[in-house]
């Protein structure tokens, strides 16, 4: 690593190539804190050409690098699993214009999300993807990870809003992909990866008009049953809300203790809904939402009048991981999936699988789309709880693949969940993918230990619960440690 | 359903024999024994845009039209999994009763397979992002060239789990395996349908075509579909006489299908023509198969460009000068009918825009055979990471090879 530094200080400075532990101890691990391990150095580069240079020294030398963003991700996606280097694009932050004739922006990928909205703005236009992190989650994180957010049931999620990304391949060398390329849709494949097949360095994003009227309700429900029909409702009668996010009695319970959000405590389930579109549109679906609404047995329905009110609408939602995270010293959020038909189905499911493991299982979920997120508050610290949750997780994500779902919607495999890919994927399937890896990753230095199953017996390490003891309390708590993050990125 | 319809196929290349499977196991006993044999395969769905990428002499073409229809119809999800050789407008037609349709515009939709339809990842009609296979693809089988069949995706409709192959899958042109099922993502069925015509006056096209039309396309609100559409296309549909049109669609709810045009009429300056019913359905099929017909028929070169919206329709304007272009300003995208002698002109005008990419999408006879298709071919870089991609599934190479431009 000496050496690695020899040669990278001249480009990047001496603060531009941090070897101390004390510096490199940050880089340990992303938003799912169950994994750590701290890189041997980190890097910090100012452009494309710095990120070139370090993927080419590293390459050399054959030492591992892991790119990095805001180190928000709930998967792993970020963590030098592995050691090695890891490259920091926060540096790398910068919005390099707007083009409002062509509706795109060209960024750097360390750029805030928000960010990109905010230089938007002028021209009436914004980037759609909206993870709850995109106060602090980079543009490069969100391309890696294939990003949504509540608004991705109508928009699509970050893939759908990529024109082109310039990246950094396993040798150095620079490639643009871009939407519509001669050949294969390397773009679409790259969007979602994980950082494993190359590190985005600038993009060109699409950005959409800011509709003209927007209109976000609040329903309450005795229960999720009838909410969830309700939603299915809605989409077969050929309305497309923005979002459709909901909040079950354990979630409304928290929020209500933990922030005041003035959700209904006795209410069973609380769906959030938001409509857009032209004035006359936006007119009609409400009306035709109220009426759907009514006939499954809302309690009410509230309006948001203005922004203000709108704000609180979304404010439990957008806090409900921060206030879980309040409750408990541990807090773990699953991402499983299902065909938003079996709704109902899931959810009575998570509620027996808590029962049956001794846990409380809190849901908070997009509803639209079948995200499922269902939170576990644990106490990290207990051994015995700490099992009780891995086999609840497993548990979840087996009820997911039942039912004809998936493992992952928004937060991706990362080394959280690559060991559990098989319960969806055959062996030649996983194969398939691995060879195609493989053909970007020649010799396996990008972000090793990554969405694939390990091999036994490949020098890869498998992933497994990180045992602690009394002498590093850090590494408690599998999985995730949510609640250290400020505002909970969900 | 696997088999229905499999009666004897056709190949497009006469004297190469065609094989034509009735289940997924035929299609990977096919495969398995071409490879083992060492001979090379054309994959063939509706044949309707088999003309894409550079052309191939194959050893065998393996007709995956046969297996064709619909395994499962998931009404509440607007989801449904079928057989990759069913056709767009057969699937269409058994939705219909339920409302709902896939949202897929390819050329010729009465033989446009599902499975073909994703291998030529053709954009279709309707403005991005939405509906296009990217899109709408949520899930795929298919069987690789030793035969082995693998699963990528799902059928649900937000999915970050595992590499995307099924986006690899899209465009591929048949280099990479065989697509055997697919998983699409439906949507209701549109209460009411609209389409705003405007002319844009000759005088403008010269000076202020790509301001004009890129701010009445910015100025609709909720679009379904935008397109620029030139007369004298002889097809049943669109205007003979006269000059370009904008041609601007609305669908949804009434509300929204009557979204008020006033942004576009001030924008375009001319008179404006409502369209709906059989006549809106006759324009937009027109347009959707304008790239698949009118090269052809005139035995002209069907020339795809890319790029920024201001310079493609810049392009556009320069291509008029050879044949008729139809632009799809949002999808960043436009096709022309080229006439042979024309295409080193176009070729010039192409290059005026540095930032505009062309392919030759169908040509007529052998020309392919002595001219590039790839305007400019892909970097050095692409085309090794392309090859190691293609080795990575195909290492034989027997599926398709230079299909693709590398």
């Amino acid at each position: 690593m000496e050496s690695l530094a020899a040669e990278l200080r001249p480009l990047l400075g001496r603060n531009g190539f941090l070897l101390r532990p004390e510096h490199t101890l940050p880089y340990e691990c992303d938003g799912s804190t169950a994994y750590r391990s701290a890189p041997q150095a980190v890097a910090l580069p100012r452009s494309t050409a710095d990120v070139a240079e370090v993927v080419r020294a590293c390459a050399a030398a054959r030492v591992p690098f892991t790119a990095r963003g805001a180190g928000t991700g709930l998967s792993g996606g970020a963590t030098p699993i592995e050691g090695g280097v890891v490259i920091s694009l926060a540096g790398m932050n910068r919005v390099l214009g707007i083009d409002p004739g062509e509706r795109a922006a060209r960024c750097q990928t360390g750029v805030v999300n928000l960010e990109i909205s905010r230089a938007a703005a002028p021209h009436g236009l914004f980037f759609a993807p909206d993870p709850s992190s995109q106060s602090a989650c980079t543009l490069g994180g969100n391309i890696a990870e294939n990003s949504g957010g509540p608004h991705c049931f109508k928009l699509g999620a970050t893939t759908s809003h990529i024109l082109s990304v310039t990246v950094v391949l396993d040798d150095g060398e620079v490639v643009t992909l871009s939407e519509g390329d001669a050949g294969y849709d390397l773009l679409g494949l790259f969007v979602g990866s994980e950082g494993t097949l190359g590190i985005a360095t600038e993009a060109t994003v699409r950005l959409l008009p800011v509709p003209e009227t927007v209109e976000t309700l609040l329903a309450p429900f005795a229960g999720l049953v009838p909410a969830c029909e309700a939603v299915s409702r809605i989409v077969a009668a050929g309305i497309v809300p923005v979002a459709m996010e909901m909040l079950d009695a354990a979630t409304i319970e928290v929020v209500e203790a933990g922030i005041g959000a003035g959700y209904p405590q006795d209410a069973g389930a609380v769906l959030l809904l938001e409509l857009d579109g032209a004035r006359q549109a936006v007119v009609r679906q409400r009306a035709d939402v109220d009426r759907i609404l009514q006939e499954c047995g809302a309690l009410e329905i509230r309006v948001a009048h203005d922004a203000a009110e709108r704000e609180l609408l979304w404010r439990g939602r957008k806090y409900a991981f921060g206030a879980m995270g309040r409750i408990s010293t541990d807090l773990y959020v699953q991402d499983g999936v299902v065909p938003r038909s079996a709704l109902p189905e899931a959810i009575a499911e998570v509620e027996r699988i808590g029962n049956r493991h001794d846990l409380r299982i809190a849901n908070v979920f997009h509803a639209g789309d079948g995200n499922l997120h269902p939170c576990i508050s644990y106490d990290g610290r207990n051994p015995d709880e700490r099992a009780r949750v891995m086999a609840a997780s497993h548990d979840l994500l087996s009820l997911c693949v039942r039912l004809g779902g998936v493992l992952s919607g928004e937060h991706g495999v990362g080394i959280e969940k690559r060991d559990s890919l098989d319960l969806l994927f055959s062996g030649d399937d996983l194969d398939a993918m691995r060879r195609v890896r493989d053909a970007w990753n020649r010799h396996g230095l990008l972000n090793p230990g990554k969405i694939l199953p390990v091999r036994a017996g490949c020098g890869e390490p498998r992933a497994t619960l990180p045992e602690d003891g009394p002498e590093n309390g850090s590494k408690q708590g599998l999985p995730g440690r949510v609640a250290a993050i400020p505002g909970a990125w969900i | 359903m696997a088999g229905a319809g499999g009666d004897a196929a056709t190949s497009e290349a006469p004297g190469f024999p065609a094989v034509a499977p009735v289940s997924e196991v035929d299609v990977g006993r096919s495969l398995a024994e071409a490879s083992r044999a060492g001979q090379t395969v054309v994959l063939r769905g509706g044949g309707t845009r088999l003309g894409l990428g550079a052309p191939v002499c194959a050893d065998r073409t393996l007709e995956l039209g046969g297996l064709s229809g619909v395994i499962e119809h998931h009404v509440r999800d607007l989801t449904v999994e079928a057989w990759a050789g069913t056709t767009v407008a057969a699937l269409n037609r058994g939705l219909a009763p339920h409302r709902q349709l896939l949202a897929l515009d390819p050329p010729l939709p009465e033989r446009a397979t599902l499975g073909g339809v994703v291998a030529a990842g053709d954009p279709g009609v309707r403005v991005v992002p939405g509906s296009r296979p990217r899109d709408l693809l949520l899930g795929l089988s298919a069987v690789l060239a030793d035969g082995t069949r693998i699963r990528s995706g799902g059928r649900v409709v937000k999915n970050v789990t595992g590499y995307e192959l099924t986006k690899l899958f899209t465009g591929s042109l048949g280099t990479l395996g065989a697509i055997t099922r697919v998983t699409l993502r439906l949507r209701a069925a549109p209460e009411a349908s609209r389409t705003v015509v405007a002319s844009l006056p000759v005088s403008d096209l010269a000076a202020g075509f790509a301001d004009r039309v890129l701010e009445a396309a910015v100025l609709a609100p909720d679009p379904a579909a935008v397109a620029v559409v030139p007369p004298g296309t002889g097809l049943p549909g669109l205007p003979e006489e006269g000059g370009f049109r904008l041609a601007v669609r609305f669908e949804g709810l009434k509300e929204e299908a009557n979204a008020s045009p006033d942004g576009l009429a001030k924008a375009a300056g001319g008179p404006m023509e409502i369209l709906e019913g059989p006549a809106e359905e006759g324009f937009w099929a027109a347009v959707r198969d304008f790239a698949a017909v009118v090269p052809e028929r005139r035995g002209a070169l069907g020339l795809a460009v890319r790029g920024p919206t201001a310079s493609l329709l810049r392009t556009a304007w320069r291509l008029a000068a050879f044949g008729p272009p139809v632009v799809f300003p949002d999808q960043r995208r436009a096709i022309a009918a080229v006439p042979v002698e024309d295409f080193q002109a176009a070729l010039d005008a192409v290059r005026q825009e540095p930032e505009i990419s062309a392919i030759v999408e169908t040509a007529p006879g052998d020309w392919k055979r002595d001219h590039p298709v790839f305007h400019p071919s892909p970097s050095p870089a692409i085309a090794a990471l392309s090859r190691r991609i293609k080795a990575a599934l195909d290492p034989d190479g027997i599926l398709a090879p230079g299909r693709l431009p590398f």
